[in-house]
């Protein structure tokens, strides 16, 4: 018989590896927004010791050094995109949802699960290793663009490293996205067909798509890129440290790009999932045009990968290629309005109670909304190769990939935590959280915007070394402030974590009051196999304010798999 | 999908939907893993386009892989003929298993010694041998890894049916994995070994 403390690393809970995937991006979400504050630090006092730093760089006494802040950002942004927020969204609460919400006992493949999430492991303690070798970790910037990731620019064994461990939260990635595809396609409850699926489950399982298809795409740039570092291969090694004639860094960057770009959509589309269920819920209204957001969700998948080459527009790229790649930029954006006005109409008229999630559902709108209307310009190559390199790009995609998945990664916890733990955490405090977070994270990349438009160009050490960037120092700083706040209000959410899992009262059972098979069907926390008997799925899952429903049940919801009194009730 | 149709799933189809299950991971991760390959084959074909693929004096033949691909073409139709057996009689499955793995052997034979010849005989070496030794080295090397992946699966497969055991079904997933290294392996030739 196993040992206590292997059945409890090596579970195949779906719901206990939500919880290891919940750990462990929470702790690489805290290093990561700890080495962003860093970043805005050194813009705000560029080469002044940050306090209590010193013990880590002792020969500049606590100053960021060019080296040290090569690296920080480019850890921040790999930490932020690999470590935290997908494992967050994928692997904390698509595992946890995913199988309760389509009334499976578990994921098709629960050993897959398991051994995806010490995939995870092994990579973050890749990373952390990175710090402690001879010098530093990666600093090839998130991208690790060759030739810059290559031994010749970037030497020692924390490159390697981080590329070893990119290659295994991929593992992680697609063992996820291939778990989360079968599952949804063969282990549906009985009556619970795609179009009774909660939009949450939609968005898992287009991203889910996504992993399988792309994430290999993303293997292949890594590999070889691996190879160029350990086996003197020449896939993008070019130029004066070329032999033999060498490769072509530019390959790289399709290769990395083709994955990138979907990767957004990876990022986003559970989030959109749960803006759509989230706003039905909490506006007591069936979502509006349900299929139409659910095509549009697919119809996002499905052109995610014919857009990354405007990434590519100041790379030399063909004009045609440039115009192409923009138009189908263009394109991609329609699904999108289509969804958030369907979100729109379903708020419409409705009674809207405004609980934490809803709160976040709402705040991951408006970013996301602001995101995607400053990514417009990038999308066009016109205004793209002005802004192209610039702190515009990183206020836009902070906006739709940091602060929109974040904001969603904390509607959909403040929404499943009862679930989860069986605990209720403090509302006011969640609802704080969410609000301070949502506004602060508009200064911060509200402010990065401003400072991209007029020209600071992103990953300078001292931008202020340039003359026509000096004005530019308040902003600046004021958007460091803002960032500092942001960091400081997330001890809401860590106060109220603490406070509710040590003292927190019980959940109610159903305490948002919605139909859905996770609070209909399952205790909370659910057991080991999820539902005592699997439940037959009658309905959809925004089954509310039905006048038949209120006149019968004396309550304005109906679970999916609750058989009406007097029948009918669709 | 037609809800009744769903309801009627029985309890008693629970090892056959089990199997179909492991059926429709294996098409998707042969997916998945064939997009691995269309990546480096772009890859490869970006450096041709881009002229960066100077091929040595000693231009492959297509004559060896032309071989090896015929190896890993005669691994199919056996596979196929094992995975149709009839369930009384398993063990008449052994002999199509082991003209599987021997079919496969060969095709592995044939690549390790036209790497060999290759890399000793015709002196292309990495570094030196450009983007063009990179891609016949590192590309061939994994696909290799994957024909001996499928491989492992029909030695799995022979060694459970020589127990007594129906191996079928681990035929059929084995089959799939078939198809994919052949694609991979198409892949590979357009991109790598063409002249």
């Amino acid at each position: 018989m196993r040992a206590g403390w292997v059945r409890a690393l090596w579970t195949t809970d779906h719901k206990q590896v939500a919880r290891q995937y919940l750990w462990g991006g929470f702790g690489f979400l805290l290093l990561g927004g700890l080495l962003a504050l860093l970043i805005r630090w050194q813009w705000a006092w560029p080469g002044q010791p940050v306090p209590g730093l010193a013990w880590a760089l002792p020969e500049s006494r606590g100053a960021l050094t060019p080296p040290a802040y090569t690296v920080l950002f480019t850890l921040h942004g790999l930490v932020m995109i690999f470590f935290a927020v997908t494992p967050l969204l994928f692997g904390a609460l698509g595992h946890f949802v995913l199988p309760l919400a389509i009334g499976a006992r578990g994921f098709a493949f629960p050993r897959l699960s398991a051994a995806g999430f010490w995939a995870y492991a092994v990579g973050g303690a890749l990373v952390l290793a990175s710090f402690a070798v001879r010098l530093g970790p990666a600093s090839a910037g998130w991208t690790s663009y060759p030739p810059l990731a290559t031994p010749a620019f970037t030497p020692g064994v924390g490159q390697t490293l981080m590329t070893v461990a990119i290659l295994c939260v991929g593992v992680s990635a697609f063992s996820y996205g291939l778990n989360f595809v079968v599952t949804v396609v063969r282990c549906r409850a009985p009556g619970m067909t795609w179009g009774r699926m909660p939009l949450v489950v939609w968005g898992l399982f287009y991203g889910a798509v996504l992993n399988v298809l792309f994430v290999p795409v993303l293997a292949a740039a890594t590999l070889l890129l691996l190879l160029d570092r350990v086996a003197g291969t020449q896939f993008f090694i070019a130029g004066a440290a070329a032999v033999g004639g060498g490769g072509d860094p530019i390959v790289y960057q399709h290769l990395f790009w083709l994955f990138g770009h979907p990767e957004v959509y990876i990022l986003i589309l559970p989030a959109w999932g749960m803006v759509g269920d989230f706003v039905a819920y909490f506006s007591r209204k069936p979502a509006h045009g349900y299929r139409l957001t659910a095509g549009a969700m697919g119809a996002v998948t499905a052109m995610s990968g014919l857009v990354y080459a405007h990434h590519l527009f100041t790379s030399g790229l063909s004009p045609v290629l440039g115009r192409a790649f923009m138009v189908l930029t263009l394109l991609i954006s329609l699904p999108a309005e289509v969804m958030f006005l369907n979100w729109l109409m379903t708020l419409w008229r409705g009674s809207v109670r405004l609980t934490s999630p809803m709160l976040g559902a709402l705040a991951t709108m408006i970013v996301f909304g602001l995101g995607g209307i400053t990514g417009l310009v990038l999308g066009a190559v016109a205004t793209d190769v002005p802004l192209h390199g610039t702190m515009w790009v990183v206020g836009h995609f902070h906006l739709t990939m940091g602060a929109a998945s974040f904001l969603a990664v904390f509607a959909g916890l403040y929404f499943w935590f009862p679930k989860m733990y069986g605990r209720a955490l403090h509302e006011g405090l969640a609802k704080a959280h969410v609000l301070s977070s949502a506004v602060l994270f508009v200064g911060v990349f509200g402010g990065q915007l401003a400072a991209g438009y007029a020209g600071q160009l992103r990953r300078l050490y001292d931008p202020y070394q340039y003359t026509y960037l000096k004005p530019l120092l308040p902003l600046n700083q004021w958007t460091t402030a803002c960032a500092f706040l942001l960091g400081a209000s997330q001890l809401l959410f860590v106060g109220n974590l603490v406070w509710t899992l040590w003292r927190g009262r019980a959940a109610e059972p159903n305490p948002w009051n919605v139909g859905t098979l996770e609070w209909t069907c399952a205790a909370s926390p659910p057991a080991p196999d999820n539902f005592a008997t699997v439940p037959v799925v009658l309905r959809g899952p925004h089954v509310l304010s039905q006048p038949d429903v209120q006149q019968q049940l004396g309550r304005d919801w109906m679970g999916q798999a609750e058989v009406a009194p007097l029948g009918g009730t669709e | 999908m037609n809800p009744e149709a769903s309801l009627a799933s029985p309890e008693a189809s629970a090892p056959r939907r089990a199997e179909s299950t492991r059926w429709f991971a294996g098409v998707l991760a042969h997916g998945a893993g064939t997009m691995f390959f269309v990546a480096l084959a772009f890859a490869a074909g970006w450096y041709r386009m881009r002229g960066l693929w100077v091929l040595p004096a000693v231009a492959p033949s297509v004559l060896p892989p032309c071989v090896a691909g015929a190896f890993l073409l005669g691994v199919g139709p056996l596979l196929l003929r094992a995975s149709r057996v009839d369930a009384s009689t398993p063990r008449r499955a052994l002999p199509w298993l082991g003209g599987a793995l021997v079919s496969g052997a060969g095709f592995l034979a044939t690549q390790a010694a036209w790497l060999h010849v290759m890399f000793w005989y015709r002196n292309l070496r990495v570094p030196e041998g450009g983007a063009f030794a990179s891609a016949f080295y590192g590309l061939s090397a994994l696909q290799v890894v994957h024909v001996g992946l499928v491989l492992l699966a029909v030695l799995g497969a022979a060694v459970s049916t020589w127990r007594g055991g129906d191996a079928r079904d681990a035929a059929r997933r084995a089959l799939a994995g078939w198809l994919f290294t052949v694609a991979t392996f198409g892949l590979l030739f357009l991109a790598v070994y063409l002249p």
